[in-house]
């Protein structure tokens, strides 16, 4: 039963990640990816992952794609999907996402993660946070330093260009 | 002895039944308390004629709204267009279903829970699920192809996002003291503790009970749909079943922060006065008598608020929480956990 479920979000996130990348519409992208999100938080819950679920559904549906919206009709993307070139073949666009669909399909049939049991029922922050901060505590790091690179790098490439002074 | 087939059959399908009939009936009687206190805190009468003093009035909308010609414009981007109600509505109901309406109690053998899921994360399902209702707002206001729409909307965004951290940091001080997400959790434990939240950590009542009101879109906070300067904001272009839609889901979102609201801060199901012998008679009252009470209570609230303070200008409500909520739920966090490590 729950793989069943687990199947079915799965599905469902692989669908609709096809779609946000298929639609010329940003709009109808940008509401495939909140269904992807929700749909990954699915797939978290039946793994009895919960709080990943939960974060997941928080800070990406409630706040990244959400900011995603803000920015699309803040900048008007009509022109850029006027001129979008033909350059990447069709065949591109479905076979990636195809194989990525086929390779998260094996990984279920021959692990087959949601049959198997959580520790103890589910983590609990405790445990989460306890792994975060010992066992896992150079990657977390890391991954807040890239962070931090990318929001330098954000803020580099989008600031006001002055000129250097009357000359 | 109850049969399987009652006890894994029959009553989650109650349940799954109730848990969209309880806040389709909450809206019901919210749509009338408002028209009607409304009223007599301006010197009207209200609807009265339709039932006794009006009371169906509501459903008479229903009726209306029923029958009403279902426009989308023919600009519209009629994918989004048609989704939109839907995505507030499913995400607003998806919420109840986190909220215990009561402690469980024994029939026979069989204990029915009043709730229909419990989840150790419960409060982060909930804050999540009511967050992204916001979709449907944007996505409805965008999809119209017009100008007060997509205004309403932006602000509504904007709103939103920036009144969910203070949200955020008050549910944390909650958290931290109940050691708990899960929603039952947090009741027992301010069963246990003998005093509510609400009254330990008034500060973070107030600042998540301001924030409850400018999420929920409703006056003074209630610029999205500023019917003085946007018509009617985000949904001035539905009509018929689909604006019921977003109308039914903002009343809906109201019951669902305060029942947040009394399950965080007011002790969710139990009786007042939880330390004194000499209220313990109130213990004969079913728990779910009190949290209705006191959702009651809230609801009134807004209604309340709505009636005596004047809309806010945009850029004083975004003043309002960038500069003074935020920093102090902050504040309010650091003394709480330093309070916690201090005592």
């Amino acid at each position: 039963m729950t793989f069943a479920i687990f199947l079915l979000f799965a599905l469902m996130a692989v669908f609709s990640a096809v779609m946000v990348i298929t639609r010329t519409n940003a709009m109808h992208s940008v509401l495939y990816l909140a269904f992807t999100v929700l749909s990954v938080a699915g797939v978290f819950f039946t793994l009895q992952a919960e709080y990943l679920g939960a974060v997941q559904i928080l800070v990406y549906g409630g706040g990244i794609v959400v900011l995603y919206i803000f920015v699309i009709i803040i900048v008007n993307l009509d022109e850029v999907v006027a001129e979008r070139r033909k350059l990447v073949p069709k065949i591109f666009i479905f076979a990636w996402p195809s194989l990525l669909a086929l390779q998260v399909g094996t990984v279920v049939f021959l692990n087959r993660p949601a049959a198997r049991p959580g520790p103890e029922g589910g983590l609990e922050f405790r445990a989460l946070a306890e792994m975060l901060f010992t066992s896992y505590a150079l990657p977390f790091e890391i991954a807040a330093v890239l962070l931090l690179a990318v929001l330098i790098g954000a803020v580099f490439v989008a600031r006001r260009r002055l000129s250097r002074g009357p000359d | 002895m109850m049969s399987p087939w009652l006890a894994d059959g029959l009553i989650p399908l109650a349940k799954i039944l109730a848990v969209i009939l309880y806040p389709m009936l909450m809206v019901i009687v919210m749509i009338w308390l408002e028209r009607r206190v409304v009223a007599w805190i301006q010197g009207r009468v209200g609807p009265n004629r339709v039932g006794y003093q009006g009371i169906l009035q509501p459903f008479a909308d229903a009726v209306k709204l029923f029958f009403k010609e279902d426009i989308v414009q023919r600009r519209a981007d009629r994918f989004l267009f048609n989704i939109s109600p839907v995505l507030v509505m499913f995400s607003t109901l998806l919420a109840f279903c986190f909220l215990p309406l009561g402690e469980s109690f024994r029939i026979g053998d069989y204990t029915l829970n009043l709730w229909v899921a419990r989840s150790p994360v419960g409060l982060l399902l909930v804050l999540g699920l009511s967050s992204i209702s916001v979709f449907g707002v944007i996505f409805g206001g965008w999809a119209s192809n017009s100008k007060y729409p997509l205004l309403g909307a932006l602000r509504s965004v904007v709103q939103v996002l920036s009144y969910e951290i203070p949200v955020g940091l008050t549910v944390l001080t909650v958290v931290f003291l109940a050691r708990s997400m899960d929603l039952v959790r947090i009741v027992e434990r301010q069963q246990e503790s003998g005093v509510w939240y609400g009254f330990l950590l008034p500060v973070s009542f107030l600042v998540f009970w301001i924030s409850a009101i400018a999420e929920t879109n409703r006056a003074p906070f209630d610029l999205p749909e500023a019917e003085s300067e946007l018509v009617a904001g985000y949904h001035t272009e539905y009509s018929g079943m689909k604006f019921a839609f977003f109308y039914m889901a903002e009343y809906a979102h109201m019951v669902l922060a305060s029942s947040l609201v009394v399950i965080l801060f007011f002790g969710g199901w139990l009786p007042p006065f939880p330390g004194l012998k000499a209220f313990a008679f109130l213990g004969a009252i079913p728990g779910f008598i009190w949290y209705l009470v006191k959702i009651m209570f809230f609801l009134y609230l807004y209604v309340w608020i709505r009636a005596t303070f004047p809309r806010y200008r945009f850029d004083s409500l975004i003043r309002l929480v960038w500069k003074w909520l935020i920093p102090l739920s902050l504040v309010n966090f650091l003394v709480v956990v330093g309070l916690r490590y201090l005592l």
